[in-house]
């Protein structure tokens, strides 16, 4: 069986270039975006990590916290 | 009574907060937009694009922007470059008429015999015409210094595959080239309050501004917004972008998709531009006065995340002098409860600054490269200092730092500390009045660094608010441009 009842009815090669020009576009973009989710992720832990560090390091030395007074 | 006084001065102390918070906040909602984001609705749509360029005296920038876009990755004849000259009274019109005859079939010349009302008169001049013929099936506002990236409009024009997105914005990167100490301010500004800020719009579905330099409309849209432009206000692409999701219509940021634009080189011009874009947010809170706070009614701009947000930019600096005045009223009537309350709410604001200045460091590290110092020092490099003292002052004591003082020179510094959010804005104010006095750049730069560019960001809100309540009048004071912005590398 030919496929001559398909002939003339591929995509154009214009609209092919197009669709993968596209498609890479988007990938690109995408990919930037998914870089900036993991940044976040890498500065939120860096950031929790020093603000868990100087909770620990006040806990251990906490001579100058002052008592709330009582109102 | 005098518990009631401290809990008022506390709650002012928290009050001033809410800046620190809701941006703090918003920082926290970026990365969602790599999971939550409009990439998988967008198509390989190619529509024809009619740009609608206004120009009042841009003989020193509208050659570039138009080469430029001449460079654009987009299919021949499927634009079109609309420049409405506002009766320039400089060398515009030759420079249009030579682009013209460059670029035949893609330039259009249009002029206003009667100028100077305003950019958006100016821009309605060209629409009216865009909107006469039946070509154009989206139309992209621009300013006359913006320079388009080949892929911008490519990278654009895709959300409008989905037709509930009514209109679509880029990030403007501010392309001084040699850049100064407060361009690159400025470029660090811009990927917090863009890059950063507009990701966390798109994710909450929708935008409170799309920036009047690179605006994409789609036909439908504009249509059914009216038209035409606002010409009531100072802020015609707030309002655009209000009046689109009014509509029923989406609008959103592509961070991808960036232009660049030359911002101002002086502090003079800076405070003219951002007071009237300040005065601008006022006349857009007060126009739409009756969405805010009501989500039942008006969707995303009435929700509170969203009124909060608006609001604590529109407002920066009552807060910052509600913050300061609840910290002095504190210390005269619970001292430690002053000091305590200090050192929790700056050492707050430290992690919130720390945690923005890292994280924009990575969402733009090409402008990192460029404007690390500026991002540092943004804040302030005294207000840094205040940080640090926060953060130390457990350690050492805060009664040991701050008080009880022990001479009215403490008190003084104590107070001076406390205050500082007040402060460091008056300062900056200050900065902004010796430069313009003609205070040599170095002189400028050196107290600019020391003060910071947000206060003086806050600085010219609070101007902003004093004349919208002295109602000065509407006259649209144009930023001159000098034709020094370029694409840098990314």
């Amino acid at each position: 069986m030919g496929q001559d009842d398909q002939v003339g009815k591929g995509q154009d090669p214009g609209e092919v270039k197009a669709g993968a020009a596209f498609d890479a576009l988007q990938a690109r973009d995408m990919r930037n975006e998914r870089r900036i989710f993991w940044s976040e992720v890498v500065v939120i832990v860096l950031v929790a990590l020093l603000v868990i560090g100087y909770l620990v390091a006040l806990h251990w030395f906490r001579p100058g916290i002052v008592p709330m007074p009582h109102l | 009574m005098t518990n009631a006084l401290a809990i008022f001065f506390l709650l002012l102390a928290l009050v001033g907060m809410v800046p620190t918070f809701a941006t703090f906040a918003q920082f926290l909602i970026v990365g969602l937009h790599g999971i939550w984001n409009h990439y998988s609705r967008s198509g390989a749509y190619t529509p024809r694009v009619a740009f609608v360029l206004p120009a009042w005296n841009e003989a020193d920038v509208l050659g570039a922007s138009i080469d430029a876009l001449m460079r654009i990755d987009y299919p021949a004849g499927a634009w079109r470059l609309y420049i409405v000259d506002d009766a320039s009274t400089d060398h515009t019109p030759d420079v249009l008429r030579a682009k013209a005859a460059q670029y035949p079939g893609s330039v259009f010349h249009l002029r206003r015999e009667k100028g100077g009302e305003g950019k958006a008169h100016t821009l309605n001049h060209g629409i009216k015409a865009i909107l006469a013929e039946d070509w154009a099936e989206a139309i992209m506002i621009m300013d006359a210094d913006v320079l388009f990236e080949p892929l911008t409009l490519r990278r654009m024009v895709r959300h409008l595959a989905d037709p509930r997105i009514g209109g679509v914005t880029a990030y403007v990167k501010e392309g001084s080239d040699p850049g100064t100490l407060l361009s690159r301010f400025i470029a660090f500004e811009y990927i917090t309050a863009q890059a950063a800020a507009r990701r966390t719009q798109n994710v909450m579905g929708g935008l409170p501004c799309m920036a009047g330099g690179a605006q994409l409309h789609s036909r439908d849209n504009l249509i059914a917004i009216g038209g035409a432009i606002d010409t009531s206000t100072l802020a015609e692409d707030t309002f655009s972008t209000f009046k689109t999701q009014l509509a029923g219509h989406r609008v959103l940021m592509d961070g991808n998709a960036i232009v660049w634009a030359e911002e101002p080189d002086s502090l003079a011009a800076l405070w003219k531009q951002r007071l009237r874009w300040g005065r601008g947010n006022l006349q857009i809170t007060r126009a739409f006065r009756e969405l805010w706070f009501r989500p039942r009614r008006y969707g995303l701009l009435g929700n509170w995340a969203f009124g909060i947000l608006w609001f604590s930019i529109a407002l920066v600096p009552l807060f910052m002098f509600a913050g300061s005045i609840g910290l002095i009223g504190l210390y005269y009537l619970w001292t430690p409860w002053a000091l305590a309350a200090f050192s929790i709410l700056w050492g707050i604001t430290f992690v919130s600054y720390l945690f923005q200045t890292l994280f924009s460091f990575a969402i733009d590290p090409a402008e990192a490269r460029r404007s690390w110092f500026e991002g540092i020092a943004f804040p302030g490099l005294l207000s840094v200092i205040v940080m640090a003292i926060a953060l130390v002052a457990p350690f050492v004591g805060l009664a040991h730092l701050l008080g009880p003082a022990r001479s009215s020179w403490d008190s003084i510094a104590a107070q001076v500390i406390l205050a500082w959010s007040a402060i460091s804005t008056v300062a900056a104010w200050g900065v902004y009045r010796v430069d313009k006095a003609g205070a040599p750049r170095w002189l400028r730069n050196i107290l600019l660094v020391l003060f910071g560019y947000g206060p003086l960001l806050c600085a010219i809100a609070f101007a902003a608010i004093v004349a919208e309540l002295g109602k000065a009048d509407l006259t649209w004071d144009k930023t001159i441009k000098s034709g020094k912005a370029r694409i840098q590398a990314r």
